[in-house]
């Protein structure tokens, strides 16, 4: 009788000490043990469609092409508002999902494609914004159209905005949203980057994503 | 007879009484043992569950910074009223949740989040970082949440 007390009493504190140890926060783990991981990015409990959104592309020949934005089966698309005189949103962070590219498999790499809208279509020429997201990128797509209403509406679909101002000494400023948004083949939003998002969490993203559409 | 000493007569050690099953009764200081044992454990379980209980009530958890857009908050902003519904300079540490409940029947720029009328906007921070956008929440017009 004082034994099995004994070993009920025992086998009680052995699982309030396994209880405390798992307390502590630390369970990192879930994701291997699972088998799924974790978006770092942005999700909406219900995701931004934008597969509707059409906008002329300048990069392609003849420019002007209509692009919508879906990504082709089986890969993502990253969507970014920005403009080429952008002295620091913009930079870096197509320069960090060049690097968060970098760290991809070759192959997921490659089915990571790239459009950027310019919010500043009157100095952002097609000889100027072609050029300028060659640097960041070896596929992308400039996005460019002179239809102001047309930009905003597709920046509404996105939740982006951009504001141009001209200062007394006829200086142009433009302010505009910094989210990079992964957008799937049927236009739905599945994560999105806020301006400051490390490259390695672009990655992880982007490899959660595309192992989820490879499946 | 004469005087030669006589040796006592010898004695046999007598067995104990058997029980009424048959078997000898336990040693005391085995029971003893038993019992202290067992205090031994009640001690550790008590101390294990103490310890439980501290951790689980500890204040160095994940927290949660709430931001309640409340309706009509728009309205006054274009009213020309200055509305602060969020601090301009978060601090966050890993694994905190920004939560953005937006009630306005419009879409409201919080720092790096943009919240659509009726949506609430949950985020945890998982990587350390310097995360900043517009605001329409706070008169300078940015909010920057610095996660460490």
């Amino acid at each position: 009788m004082v034994r099995r007390v004994l070993l009920a009493i025992l086998a009680a504190a052995l699982a309030v000490g396994v209880a405390a140890c798992g307390a502590d926060g630390t369970s990192g783990g879930d994701e291997a043990a699972t088998g799924t991981q974790a978006l770092r990015g942005i999700v909406r409990p219900e995701p931004l469609r934008v597969g509707d959104v059409t906008l002329p592309e300048v990069t392609t020949d003849p420019a002007g092409t209509p692009f919508s934005f879906r990504a082709r089966p089986g890969e993502l698309l990253v969507a970014y508002f920005g403009y080429t005189g952008c002295p620091d949103v913009c930079p870096t962070t197509l320069a960090d999902l060049k690097v968060a590219r970098e760290q991809l498999d070759p192959a997921d790499a490659a089915r990571v494609d790239l459009a950027m809208v310019t919010v500043d279509p009157e100095r952002d020429t097609p000889e100027r914004f072609g050029p300028y997201l060659s640097s960041f990128a070896d596929r992308y797509h400039a996005i460019r159209t002179t239809d102001l209403d047309a930009l905003a509406a597709a920046e509404a679909a996105f939740t982006a905005s951009s504001t141009r101002t001209t200062s007394a000494d006829g200086r142009v400023e433009i302010g505009h949203s910094g989210t990079t948004y992964v957008v799937d083949d049927e236009g739905v939003v599945l994560v999105e980057w806020s301006f400051g998002t490390p490259p390695e969490d672009m990655a992880n993203d982007l490899r959660v994503l595309l192992k989820r559409e490879r499946t | 007879m004469t005087g030669e000493p006589t040796q006592p007569p010898a004695t046999t050690p007598v067995a104990p009484a058997p029980t009424a099953a048959g078997a000898p009764p336990a040693r005391p200081d085995r029971r003893r043992r038993q019992w202290l044992a067992l205090g031994t454990s009640v001690v550790f379980f008590v101390l294990a569950a103490a310890f439980l209980v501290v951790v689980l009530s500890a204040g160095d958890g994940p927290s949660e910074y709430r931001v309640v857009v409340p309706a009509g908050t728009g309205s006054r902003l274009d009213a020309g009223e200055t509305v602060v519904l969020v601090d301009s300079d978060v601090r966050l540490s890993v694994d905190d949740t920004f939560v953005v409940v937006n009630q306005d029947d419009r879409t409201h720029e919080v720092g790096p989040f943009t919240v659509r009328p009726g949506e609430t906007l949950r985020h945890t921070f998982t990587t350390p970082g310097r995360y900043e956008g517009a605001c329409t929440l706070h008169p300078s017009g940015a909010v920057v949440i610095t996660v460490t």
